[in-house]
């Protein structure tokens, strides 16, 4: 009997492991593709079938790039509007989220119901412009990190969380005298770490891959968020537009639009890619409750 | 009465904490709303919104009577609720499966690699999507391996909206899976190790607890992606589909974006996208409620 | 429990410090926009100090008058540099830039922002023509007298007259007489889309002529498919796919247009034959071309996916030579130092090194019509002045004499572009020019203050003067072969107001293009064709095809 479950357990795992394994092979081709074609050289970027290996390895669209001085002011500029971003969200989600998730709390269902119409409703993009305008926000970073700082969604999550958290343990903080503060910043936070690197994840990506608002918002190159600039070297480089093409006739593309495109792809993923394990052990690990109660 | 009295006091604390949130919303998402207003009236773009003339229910009217528009809601819906029906349950799947891995370095890999095609962007799937539903691409090597005539999936009303539902799933499952995988982090380990006392396997503890665990979260997650039931992947469809397909593949969002390339016309899209937000509402409304009827209430919105 | 409090504590003072850092940052922002509005004495003046024209006063402000150039690339251009100084010189104005990025559709988009926040411009360029009749008709855009513009910008009237024919403003004239607009024209447009065979292959395969003639055509195509012209062994090469259009509303005249124009039509554009308004698409002659088509897709000849292809597939499918009959622009047929980017021609030689491209203008069918349907020059409404500077016409007359010196006025379009011959360019045997280094890379170019990104306005393209800028001497004849070969006739209703067609396009485009590829690929029997053209008119085509007639005629009658 033991012995049975053990085996079939080998099975599953193997299963298991094999399919994983398969689904990492298929999730890695676009990506991989992606890192051929940046390191192609010249024409050898053209093929009508799968792309397994790059033929000719150059770094040559990298070089152009990572020389490219607005590239780092966009990197600067991406980094401390992700950091402002996900800090400032985190701090103000979770202080709205809290308070929503006591049921008995007065007002809850209006409360909420005030949120969740912002998340279906929204005035569009002239009257936010003449918001910001009007803020003063134009040409700053507040342009960038305040308008959606504060999303339905993001509470509606966040407040599920919080709701899980056993009741037992606010209770009987409670009873030793913890007052609303204490216990949302000793029990609540650390106990929902999943789900604040969670948001924190989304909102960060986010405003890692953001570039209308920036486009929009901001005239100062010096302002300029990476992702603008990417689309910049791409837009300036792609042939097949008609309005770029016409301006710099007389300049000649030296690279291929499309390796330049997948080079600057993995400019902007890999920083990603870098950070991630750092987050994600929030979520892998798994939170010990038997901590927090000790 | 007298119990709100007391509720306030005993939230003062709270409902203080209360106040930036809200305030906030009033600020950069209620004063704004007055831009729906241009979904009534015609944009002129030195009066402003507010000084633009009103047209009552034209652009609406323009909508609803123009027959191609029911063609386009019907594929948005069609092509949405498959998204949904197929490509819910996927992440939740893939969560708890990855849960099931006990090599960490593998676990760790699985996971951010799953997430990456969620950074590709459109043009560029669909690039790779293009070669390989292509005659001479992978899928119809195995159809011509199997002794059957090659097919041009991309141009096929049969097979299209098949690959818009599986590419996209492929697209965001991984990405999809993060929240899940918080709510499974979140679980006490305890429960786990009771189960493993009372002799549950690893199958009946995957079912008994991982998934009634995550069952807020579904639910939540349900209703809110009911908020976006109406967008069906822009820039999917838009870099995926052709002329061939268009009839079943054409939806809201593509069809807006097409009759506005001459002239864009803001009142009419933002009239679309009134008419958006007001189906929304109506879906999360009602399938809050059916969660509230078959029992969820402690699942719901409100 | 410690150390989880610490990280949010760190993002606390994370944030503390995103603050002050922006705030410094601001600050210093807005005082470096004040030098830059003051910035009167520029490092590398183009003039010995002081002396160059006179200055010219605004007579609105009393001060030196201000005029703004366009920066849509602000890592490339210097405020400072040589380029605007030579136009400061030359105009005796002070300048400064409206910054705003290279994405078109945003350009536009924070245009409408900017004036919706009653924050007009001096002038802007290229907007949609639908925009620019709404800036006109809405009180955004000023007028532009006829006579101010005679007498300011008289090479770029003489221009206009060169490539429109007498009293060119009649394509921007509004119902009241008045002009808001000056358009741009690129010239290329009309006569940039030619067929390209791939003669490496003709050759290959036996033929030693390039084809001329519909049937001519078809052997080739026929050679393509069945006797591997790229001696690979595998019957892995089609004849010939077809063109995607990047704008929806052209999909259409992608769709092999060099084969509907062997039989005298334009599908997909509104064009003038014999002062009638016709749409190519329902025409006798489009059944014609169809039935060829679906001949030659019966006989495998065409690609089965040319459909699907968006323009990266086409380039796949050309470069990895996959397919040998082709349309594209002719400057991607050959050497880029010929003229422009010569995609077809570089990377395709980089594969395969004796490849070479034959050049038509598309094949003679039985009557012998022939032609590709081209662009109309006219891309946009061109440049318009803000509504304010009706009340200063001096400042709009300096505007009209910018525009007019930065690029017709050779000298000033060299410091423009060049610079100082003998320190940052130099003049060639065979005329044309060359960057000395360290002026041969983009950032050295950029400190200086030359280079291609000035948009003042930097629209209207005389390429026959620009030509020695351009092409390398010894291919001057290349060029010109290739650039002959481009003929075919355009959409004239691009410039109108169209009511009609905005209304109907999407829906006789899809109609159009569905019922096309289903005759080409035989899935609808040709015989259909004339219910389709039916369909076409009930779905609103006889209404845009009555407008069209409408403008046309007036167009005629002056």
């Amino acid at each position: 009997m033991v012995k049975n479950s053990r085996m079939s357990s080998r099975i599953a795992d193997f299963v298991l492991y094999t399919g994983m394994f398969l689904v990492m092979v298929a999730t890695l081709y676009p990506f991989w593709s992606q890192v051929v074609v940046s390191l192609q050289a010249g024409a050898s970027t053209y093929s009508t079938g799968m792309m397994l290996f790059p033929k000719r390895i150059t770094f040559e669209a990298y070089g152009l790039a990572l020389h490219y001085k607005p590239l780092w002011i966009g990197y600067g500029n991406t980094i401390l509007r992700t950091l402002m971003g996900v800090s400032l969200t985190l701090i103000i989600t979770s202080m709205t989220a809290y308070p929503l998730s006591k049921k008995d709390l007065p007002f809850n269902r209006a409360f909420t119901g005030y949120m969740l119409l912002t998340m279906l409703f929204t005035g569009g993009l002239i009257p936010n412009y003449l918001l910001i305008r009007s803020l003063g926000m134009l040409d700053t970073i507040w342009s960038l990190v305040i308008p959606g700082m504060l999303s339905a969604f993001n509470v509606l999550i966040m407040r599920n969380f919080f709701k899980s958290v056993p009741e037992s343990l606010e209770e009987s903080a409670t009873v030793d005298g913890a007052g609303h503060i204490r216990i949302f910043t000793s029990i609540i936070l650390p106990l929902s770490m999943p789900v604040l690197a969670t948001i924190a994840l989304w909102v960060g990506v986010g405003h890692w891959n953001a570039w209308f608002d920036s486009l929009i918002y901001i005239n100062d190159p010096r302002n300029q968020v990476l992702q603008v600039v990417l689309r910049k070297i791409i837009i300036e480089n792609d042939t097949s537009n008609m309005a770029a093409m016409i301006q710099k006739m007389n300049t000649h593309a030296e690279y291929t639009s499309r390796q330049l495109q997948s080079t600057v792809i993995m400019l902007s993923v890999i920083p990603m890619l870098i950070v991630y394990p750092f987050v994600q052990k929030y979520f892998v690990q798994g939170v010990m409750i038997g901590a927090i109660k000790g | 009465m007298k119990d709100r009295t007391k509720r306030f006091k005993k939230y003062r604390v709270l409902l203080a904490m209360l106040v930036p949130g809200l305030l906030y919303l009033t600020v950069f998402n209620y004063i704004p709303m007055y831009g729906v207003l241009l979904a009534f009236k015609e944009y002129k773009i030195t009066a402003g919104i507010m000084e633009s003339p009103w047209v009552g229910l034209k652009y609406f009217r323009k909508a609803f009577e123009d027959p191609h528009f029911f063609v386009v809601v019907k594929n948005t819906i069609i092509i949405s609720f498959y998204k949904l029906l197929f490509g819910f349950p996927v992440p939740i799947l893939f969560a708890v499966l990855l849960n099931e891995i006990r090599n960490r370095t593998f676990k760790k890999w699985v996971q951010t690699i799953s997430y990456l095609p969620h950074f590709m962007s459109w043009i560029v799937l669909s690039g790779i999507f293009i070669t390989i539903f292509s005659m001479e691409g992978p899928i119809n090597a195995i159809v011509k391996g199997m002794g059957h005539l090659p097919v041009i999936f991309m141009a096929d009303e049969r097979y299209f909206r098949t690959i818009l539902v599986s590419t996209s799933i492929f697209q965001s499952f991984g990405w999809g899976s993060i929240i899940f995988l918080a709510a499974i982090a979140s679980i006490d380990p305890q429960l786990g190790e009771a189960a493993i006392i009372d002799g549950a396997g690893r199958f009946k503890r995957m079912i008994y607890i991982t998934l009634p665990m995550l069952v807020p979260v579904m639910s939540i997650m349900l209703i809110l992606s009911m908020g976006t039931i109406l967008d069906a992947g822009f820039d999917q469809i838009f870099n995926m589909y052709n002329p061939q397909v268009y009839d079943v593949s054409d939806i809201i969002d593509t069809y807006v974006y097409r009759i506005g390339l001459i002239d864009a016309n803001y009142s009419y899209s933002t009239a679309v996208g009134l008419f958006k937000s007001v189906v929304a509402l109506i879906l999360i409304v009602g399938v809050n409620r059916s969660v509230k009827a078959i029992g969820g209430n402690e699942h719901t919105l409100w | 429990m410690n150390k989880r409090m610490n990280g949010l504590s760190l993002a606390l003072s994370i944030v503390l410090l995103g603050l002050t850092v922006t705030a410094c940052s601001n600050n210093s922002n807005s005082d470096e926009g004040k030098t830059n509005d003051s910035a009167a004495s520029p490092p590398q003046s183009a003039t010995a100090s002081g002396t160059g024209a006179s200055d010219t006063v605004d007579p609105v402000t009393g001060k030196k008058m201000k005029l703004m150039v366009w920066s849509f690339d602000a890592d490339k251009t210097n405020v400072d540099g040589y380029a605007m100084n030579a136009i400061r010189e030359k105009l005796g104005v002070d300048i400064d830039f409206y910054n705003s990025t290279n994405d078109a559709a945003a350009i536009k988009e924070k245009l409408l922002l900017q004036i919706a926040s009653d924050n007009i411009p001096d002038w802007w360029t290229e907007i949609p023509f639908a925009e620019g009749d709404k800036f006109a008709d809405q009180n955004v855009a000023a007028e532009i007298p006829l006579e101010m513009l005679e007498k300011n910008a008289p090479n770029y009237m003489k221009w206009m007259e060169k490539n429109l024919g007498p009293d060119p403003m009649r394509y921007v004239r509004r119902q009241d007489g008045k002009i808001y607009s000056l358009p741009v024209l690129w010239t290329l447009a009309s006569s940039s889309e030619v067929l390209g065979y791939r003669q490496d292959w003709l050759t290959k395969v036996g033929i030693d002529k390039t084809p001329e003639t519909i049937d001519e055509m078809a052997v080739a195509l026929d050679k393509f498919r069945n006797e591997d012209p790229d001696g690979n062994g595998k019957k892995d090469t089609y004849g010939m796919t077809s063109h995607p259009a990047t704008d929806a509303t052209q999909q259409v005249q992608g769709l092999f247009s060099a084969v509907f124009g062997a039989y005298g039509v334009w599908p997909g554009a509104t064009v003038d034959i014999d002062g009638k308004a016709v749409r190519g698409e329902i025409e006798p002659g489009a059944k014609e071309a169809l039935t060829t088509l679906n001949k030659w897709f019966k006989a495998d000849l065409i690609d089965p996916e040319f459909f699907i292809n968006k323009d990266a597939n086409v380039d796949d499918k050309v470069i990895s030579s996959k397919v040998g009959v082709v349309q594209k622009s002719w400057w991607e047929f050959i050497q880029p130092e010929a003229f422009y980017e010569g995609k077809f021609y570089a990377k395709l030689r980089e594969k395969v090194p004796n490849a070479d491209w034959a050049l038509s203008s598309g094949p003679k069918g039985p009557n012998g019509s022939f032609g590709i349907t081209q662009g109309n020059p006219m891309l946009g409404t061109g440049i318009q002045f803000g509504k304010p500077l009706e009340a200063n016409p001096e400042k709009l007359a300096k505007y009209l004499q910018m525009f007019d010196a930065t690029s017709f006025d050779l000298d000033l379009y060299t410091k423009i572009h060049y610079g100082v011959e003998g320190t940052t360019y130099e003049k060639k045997s065979d005329g044309t020019y060359a960057y000395l280094p360290p002026y041969d890379t983009d950032e050295s170019r950029t400190e200086y203050g030359i280079g291609n990104f000035y948009h003042a306005p930097g629209s209207f393209n005389d390429y026959d003067f620009q030509a020695p800028f351009m092409t390398r001497g010894d291919l001057m004849d290349v060029k010109n072969a290739a650039a002959s070969k481009g003929i075919g006739k355009y959409d004239f209703m691009l410039p109108f107001a169209k009511p009609a067609f905005t209304e109907y396009q999407d829906a006789l485009t899809q109609l159009t293009m569905k019922t096309y590829i289903e005759f080409i690929t035989g899935r609808r029997p040709i015989e259909d064709f004339d219910k389709y053209a039916a369909e076409w008119k009930s779905a609103g085509g006889d209404k845009v095809l009555a407008e069209a007639q409408t403008k046309l005629d007036e167009i005629n009658k002056k």
